[in-house]
């Protein structure tokens, strides 16, 4: 009892730790220039596209964050500079905490057995053989399909595929956990059961980052949503009204963009 | 080169995946899987047998056996940098996700080239197993040398190719420049023997470290002798220095690699 009550003094409600922290981010592609381009002159800044421009925001221990936005706005982009495989042209970016992205079917070996990806791809994230051989049995049965765990995954539908591959990324306990529309496949039992799965890493204070076109699930899971259009964030704070405004950005881009009169350069930002 | 090993030795359960994936993916879709680790050289030694022998009627005794020296090492060599020269590029998908270093994806064609160049050196071996002896030991030294210098320079081709992709083209061009220039089908001895060739451009060849190190090669396994130290050592340290430089190169540009594959 005693323990209990000295823990409570200890901890007093702390504000909660920043995992992810990008302040002014900025990320810049330079398309592909032949020898030609180069001899007679494109210039140098036709030839750059900016994929991220003035991204700030924060992610804190216990976070979902959602994102969302059109095909092409920078969302994918986004998740690799948070795993610090893209680094940023501007800005910083800070994280604190071993992260994972879990893209689709990414890595997998489609010549090799189910069995077989899962030690691939659990020693690409950092895992060693024993700490597999312990987990699979856990894996085989989130994972659910089955008598396919021994065959070959070029045989494996697209959901079979993102079901192993959402029950490797997650039995690994990442701190940071990034998901690029992974939840999107899957049936309804299966997004069910990974739902409950994503709450159960958000209750062990760790963060997630959720890429969707589902609002839907965003509004389920997250408790922020970031909107990015054009590698800008047009809109960041509390779901329901993030994706409202998304919603009817959607119906009609481009009256919305004319009635707002805003082109993302100013980003309206909410804070809850 | 202490930070290179420092990494791969981190990520050693990610480079024994990889490297089952490599050896495994080469045959798993055949029919006869594994046997294809020893028909290819086979093979190999099959068609330039028929050409220098049948044909042209040259070679000594015990031809093939010399051919097939030459043949599993040069195809050893050239089939690990092709592949360290796409490692980067053919692995985008992978390297866009996993953190793992990309120095690892460099080196895993040199190691699974090595095992199989060890197959192919095992068939000479018992093919020719009278002279073997305490010597062939040896070999072990030079299948490490082989997986040094590929790595050294697949360090410079892997980034090469992410920003030139023309590299990979003219290598295989150069390579094939190489697998002349080198004494594969020949004895070098026969390049210093003709006369016609000026001395300047005989010291040229002798910088080649494939001459000397198919020269060893053989000296082990068709003659049964131990090999000239001298310029195994040479290459040895030359290889080192290579591989320093292309660390510290690699390091400094890896970091910008992702967005560019």
């Amino acid at each position: 009892m005693s323990e209990i009550l000295i823990n409570a003094v200890s901890q007093p409600v702390k504000a909660p730790q920043p995992m992810v922290t990008f302040s002014n981010v900025g990320l810049c592609f330079q398309k592909h220039a032949s020898i030609f381009d180069l001899l007679f002159g494109r210039k140098k800044k036709d030839r750059e596209f900016w994929a991220l421009q003035n991204i700030s925001f924060t992610v804190c221990e216990g976070d979902t964050i959602g994102i969302i936005g059109r095909n092409g706005s920078g969302k994918s982009t986004l998740s690799l500079v948070c795993t610090k495989i893209y680094r940023p042209d501007r800005g910083k970016v800070e994280i604190n905490g071993r992260v994972q992205l879990l893209a689709l079917g990414v890595g997998f070996e489609k010549q090799l057995s189910g069995r077989e990806n899962v030690y691939i791809n659990g020693s690409l994230m950092g895992l060693k053989f024993s700490e597999i051989r312990r987990q699979i049995d856990d894996i085989e049965a989130f994972a659910d399909i089955g008598d396919f765990m021994d065959e070959q995954m070029r045989t494996y539908s697209s959901g079979m595929k993102s079901r192993l591959a959402f029950a490797i990324a997650t039995a690994i306990r990442p701190e940071i956990l990034i998901l690029d529309e992974v939840l999107a496949t899957g049936d309804k039992a299966f997004q069910d059961k990974a739902m409950e799965r994503m709450k159960n890493l958000q209750s062990l204070a760790r963060c997630a980052l959720v890429i969707s076109h589902n609002p839907a699930q965003l509004r389920k899971l997250c408790n922020k949503v970031i909107w990015l259009e054009k590698g800008k964030i047009v809109m960041q704070g509390d779901p329901e009204t993030v994706l409202s405004a998304y919603s009817a950005f959607c119906a009609n881009p481009k009256e919305w963009m004319a009635k707002n009169n805003e082109e993302p350069n100013h980003p309206k930002i909410i804070v809850n | 080169m202490l930070r290179a090993t420092k990494d791969i030795w981190e990520n050693r359960h990610a480079l024994r995946s990889q490297f089952y994936v490599n050896i495994k993916t080469t045959v798993a879709t055949t029919r006869l899987g594994l046997l294809w680790w020893i028909l290819d050289p086979l093979l190999l030694m099959l068609i330039y047998y028929f050409v220098v022998k049948v044909i042209f009627d040259r070679g000594g005794p015990n031809y093939h056996l010399f051919a097939l020296c030459g043949i599993v090492t040069w195809q050893s060599f050239s089939r690990s940098i092709t592949l360290c020269t796409s490692s980067l590029t053919s692995n985008a998908g992978l390297i866009k996700q996993a953190l793992v270093p990309m120095v690892l994806y460099v080196i895993i064609s040199p190691l699974v080239q090595a095992f199989f160049y060890l197959i192919g050196l095992m068939i000479i071996m018992v093919w020719n197993w009278p002279v073997l002896g305490f010597q062939t030991i040896g070999v072990f030294i030079l299948v490490f040398l082989m997986v040094l210098m590929s790595f050294a320079i697949g360090l410079f081709l892997s980034i090469f190719e992410v920003y030139i992709r023309d590299t990979g083209k003219l290598l295989s061009y150069i390579l094939r420049f190489g697998f002349y220039i080198s004494p594969i089908l020949y004895s070098p001895d026969r390049i210093y023997e003709i006369a016609s060739i000026p001395d300047y451009a005989k010291t040229l060849y002798s910088l080649n470290p494939m001459v000397h190190f198919i020269t060893a090669v053989r000296d082990l396994l068709f003659f049964g002798r131990m090999f000239d130290y001298l310029p195994i050592v040479i290459t040895f340290g030359v290889t080192l220095c290579i591989m320093q430089i292309g660390l510290v190169f690699f390091r400094r540009v890896s970091p910008y690699v992702p967005k560019m594959i």
